[in-house]
């Protein structure tokens, strides 16, 4: 009786070692289990971005620094003249009075006008001093005329002169000269920079449409489409065109953007409608209304995948001789287009290139080629949509009304950009890289935080902290005057943000409704839960019983001992 | 618009005249410029189409038909194959069961091969799957994708999205593989939003139940319609005896009726498109979601979705004289001239042509539209606590 006893005492605790052992290994791996179908989800820093979005942890500013010179000839001559340190003074209570007047928002552009050395005033209007070559430091150079007037020369330069010469007079025309320069640059920013939702829709209406988005490169793709073979057209000289002409504003842009440059002819390119006819003058014309229709999409191969930068085109098309001339005009007695061409919002740009029908008849040497002398006007064309493409201001074309005297600014060679307006394009780009890659981030913020499925490896993370690092220093540089640095750390900040948004790993969880998540675990779990929680709850009822039993049991034991 | 031809319309009706009035006055606009008016208009400066076959095998060509059509017809309005993402199994074509090698045809006529000469088929065979579906459209690629297979839409773009396939309720198959749900698509186009990259988005579905695939979708900007509703199937059209199979569906066929009466200068608005769907002829209830729309249908071109008519602004010289250095500040200034977007002619609505006999061959579907998904959970769980208890008796028996 007593082995029989013993021999149950092992079963039970056997028994009960089993039940243990299953139930230990369950209960281990169920962390484990959680652990391996948890979505793993780095934390993002959602407090700074939050933050950054308002503009709390730095608020982007431009500073712009005038140095004032004044004539020294005048001011030699008498005595109560205004002098430089008068102007000056005078100047920065105008600046406050003015941004009172506003609302008491500080201007972004902060002006700061500096009382400089005066210049000597020679007969030539040449001036010795060299030109600032600091983005931001201009120079503004006053003296007295006959009639006030400025000239802003394209190094950062400004010529002022002023009728009567007093300082309040003095002050008025740098105000007004520096409104022209400064002013629609100043609303430009004040609208992107505005985190409003309500501005999103005055935004879209302006320029912006034409503007390509900013990119650290893009790919100029120039195209000869020629209308069929007997126009004579074989070969053209877009290599020399390319650096007689478009080598200045490439060299100049270089600090906001670099360039690809790829060529192609293609012959045999026709029309895909027939242009119609003026009969009076001789010529075809194109109406404005079949301008959308001019590229013909389906046959034209104009995509280009040698590199993934965004593209932007630039046609030439050579009409074929029974179309040709071919000039884009309204109607038959309309007058027609002076450069027969037009722009495609952010695609490019197209031009008609007439081929006089004497060469091919024979009189000149080449009539083949089309010389760098034929592709001046249209080079000229594409060198002006280039600008409004890549959003280079023109400021004589923004400041024309409002001023009380004539501004004439001056251009540089072969149309690119002037050192003013490339500062303009530096801050304008600057600050459109800030606030388009903070959107990035916040609305992958926003992303990670209402879809509870998505995957967030610790490279998201890092890109994200990284990005608003870049975004910090940039917005540091701004505050610096330093242009240049800016827009290459705002540029780093929005290649981050966009290399974390679009990470290929983000996708990683498609949506799995939870019906489906039962489904998937019922028939692995419940079979074996069953007789786990059974066993369970015999092995607990057994030992209850047993202590009820107990005592009795031990008892007998001692008795018959 | 030409004044001869002013005068043309003028004598003919005077039911026209009311319509010449409104050319002209938009006349008077274009001259200010299309950016100005561009705040009722859809301002978009390109256009993407997004076509996708989720089906595959022999005897799935009629979706494959669908997509095909779809492709010409945006071809013709003008998208250029840079911008067309095109998904399709392309397997029909040469199928060894095509009698009619290296063609597919939507129509038992056989006048247009829609596999012709040019047709760029972007992710094909088994890359149509949900995963680079998704992918594309949230642009989330790998690195070394090509430029062909990404959609590099900016936040002026507007996208046609087409997918055809066999579906159910708040799912489309993707070649008997997997299936997105509509869930997925919602997702997904919120993130596209997030990310602006479309300024409007026309999403268009043809298969069972199409209408439920698009009650997920939470994004502004988006209009949808599809083919049939909950509980509905949608049919094929018609097939052709020599290829043996169904050519075309109800639902396309009826749509591309309409588009082949377009072209890039036509004023035919989404409107004109939705005002045709017939329940006679489709056997099926289209829909139409505008809620997350804020533009009036009306005024919605067909061209903005299934065309790339740009905008495009003329340019003028600013300076007479070419030679421009610093010494010589030549300042002429002349305004740019601005255009609009070409006249209207007025869209004929579109009439029905008596079709080929109309067979029916039955788009089938998944599961039993009768029964609820919950049930099919309860089910479930009913056999499987039947199974555990099985398995109980079993260890306790021995």
């Amino acid at each position: 009786m007593a082995a029989d006893r013993n021999s149950m005492a092992a079963n039970d605790k056997t028994r009960r070692m089993v039940i243990l052992s299953v139930w230990a290994v369950v209960l281990l791996g169920l962390p484990l289990w959680w652990n391996t179908t948890r979505v793993y989800r780095a934390e993002l820093p959602y407090e700074s971005i939050k933050k950054w979005k308002q503009w709390e942890t730095c608020q982007p500013k431009f500073p712009i620094r005038v140095n004032l010179h004044l004539s020294e000839a005048e001011q030699q001559q008498n005595g109560n003249n205004p002098t430089s340190s008068d102007v000056t003074q005078g100047l920065i209570r105008r600046v406050q009075e003015l941004n009172t007047a506003h609302g008491g928002k500080g201007s972004l552009l902060a002006i700061e006008f500096i009382a400089s050395e005066p210049w000597a005033r020679s007969s030539d209007k040449g001036i010795t001093d060299p030109a600032s070559v600091i983005p931001g430091t201009y120079d503004f150079y006053i003296s007295p005329s006959n009639v006030t007037h400025a000239s802003i020369r394209s190094q950062r330069q400004g010529f002022i002169e002023v009728q009567t010469w007093n300082t309040e007079n003095i002050i008025d025309a740098i105000v007004e000269a520096s409104d022209a320069v400064f002013g629609s640059e100043e609303k430009t920013i004040r609208q992107l920079l505005d985190t409003n939702e309500d501005s999103h829709g005055v935004r879209k209406v302006q320029d912006q449409l034409k503007t390509v988005k900013y990119a650290p490169g893009y790919q100029l793709t120039f195209s000869l489409f020629s209308g069929d073979a007997s126009n004579g057209v074989r070969e053209w000289k877009m290599q020399e065109v390319i650096h007689a002409y478009l080598a200045p504003f490439i060299k100049t842009m270089s600090t906001v953007s670099k360039f690809t440059i790829e060529s192609q002819i293609q012959h045999y390119a026709s029309l895909a409608f027939t242009p119609q006819m003026d009969h009076g003058l001789q010529e075809h014309y194109l109406t404005p209304d079949a301008l959308p229709n001019f590229i013909n999409a389906a046959e034209w191969s104009l995509a280009s995948t040698v590199s993934s930068l965004p593209s932007l085109n630039f046609l030439t098309y050579v009409p074929k001789p029974s179309e040709t001339p071919l000039v884009i005009k309204t109607g038959p007695s309309a007058p027609k287009s002076s450069t027969n061409s037009f722009l495609i919002p952010r695609w490019g740009g197209v031009a008609i290139l007439n081929r006089n029908t004497d060469r091919i008849n024979g009189t000149e040497e080449h009539p083949e080629l089309i010389t760098v002398k034929d592709l001046e006007p249209v080079m000229r064309v594409f060198l002006t949509q280039l600008r409004d493409l890549m959003g280079v201001t023109d400021l004589s074309m923004t400041t024309q009304s409002s001023s009380s005297f004539p501004i004439i600014f001056h251009k540089a060679l072969n149309e690119a950009p002037t050192t003013w307006e490339l500062d303009n394009l530096l801050r304008r780009r600057s600050a459109e890289n800030l606030v388009d890659s903070l959107a990035t981030i916040s609305s992958l913020a926003q992303l990670v935080r209402d879809t509870p499925n998505m995957v967030v490896l610790d490279h998201i993370q890092k890109d994200v902290t990284e990005a608003l690092q870049d975004i910090g220093r940039s917005c540091e540089h701004l505050s610096r005057q330093e242009y240049v640095e800016a827009l290459a750390a705002s540029r780093d900040g929005l290649v981050k943000s966009e290399t974390a948004f679009f990470d290929p790993t983000m996708v990683s969880m498609l949506y799995f409704p939870d019906e489906h998540k039962y489904a998937i675990y019922m028939p692995l779990f419940v079979p074996i839960s069953v007789p786990l929680l059974m066993s369970l709850l015999r092995e607990v009822k057994r030992l209850k019983e047993k202590k009820k039993q107990g005592p009795a049991g031990e008892g007998q034991v001692q008795s018959q001992s | 618009m030409k004044p001869t031809s002013i005068l043309k319309y003028f004598a003919a009706s005077i039911c026209i005249a009311t319509t010449l009035a409104i050319s002209v006055t938009t006349n008077k606009d274009d001259v200010e410029g299309f950016f100005a008016k561009n705040k009722s208009k859809s301002g978009h400066t390109n256009n993407w189409a997004v076509l996708v076959c989720t089906s595959r095998f022999w005897f799935n060509y009629r979706h494959i038909a669908n997509t095909l059509s779809m492709y010409r017809t945006v071809k013709r309005l003008g998208i250029p194959d840079s911008n067309i993402i095109m998904m399709l199994a392309d397997d029909v074509a040469c199928n060894s069961r095509n009698i009619f090698p290296a063609t597919v045809y939507n129509n038992r006529g056989r006048h247009l091969d829609l596999y012709g000469e040019n047709v760029e088929v972007d992710y094909r065979g088994y890359e149509v799957t949900v995963e680079n579906f998704i992918r594309l459209l949230t642009g989330r690629v790998a690195k070394e994708t090509p430029r062909s297979k990404r959609l590099l839409t900016d936040d002026q773009s507007n996208i046609l999205i087409f997918m055809t396939g066999h579906g159910g309720e708040e799912f489309l198959k993707f070649q008997d593989a997997e299936e997105i749900s509509a869930h997925d698509l919602g997702d997904a186009f919120q993130q596209m939003y997030e990310k602006k990259r479309y300024n409007e988005i026309l999403f268009m579905i043809d298969t069972c139940q199409a209408n439920t695939m698009y009650s997920k979708i939470h994004s502004p900007n988006i209009v949808a319609t599809g083919s049939s509703k909950l509980n509905e199937s949608s049919y094929s059209h018609h097939d052709d005896p020599d290829i043996g199979v169904a050519v075309i569906d109800r639902f396309t066929y009826y749509v591309l009726e309409v588009l082949e009466k377009v072209n890039m200068q036509s004023k035919a608005t989404l409107k004109d498109l939705f005002d045709t769907y017939d329940y006679n002829l489709l056997q099926s209830t289209p829909g139409v979601r505008s809620d997350l729309f804020f533009r009036p249908l009306d005024e919605v071109l067909l061209t903005d979705f299934f065309g790339n008519v740009q905008n495009v602004e003329l340019t003028e010289s600013k300076e007479v004289n070419n030679s421009l250095t610093e010494t010589d500040p030549a300042l002429i200034d002349s305004e740019p001239m601005f255009i609009e977007d070409p006249q209207a002619e007025i869209a004929s609505s579109p009439k029905q042509s008596a079709s080929w006999i109309q067979e029916q061959s039955h788009t089938f579907e998944i599961g039993n539209p009768d029964q609820s998904q919950t049930w099919r959970y309860v089910a479930f769980a009913v056999l499987s606590v039947a199974m555990g208890s099985a398995l109980i008796a079993g260890s306790s028996l021995v």
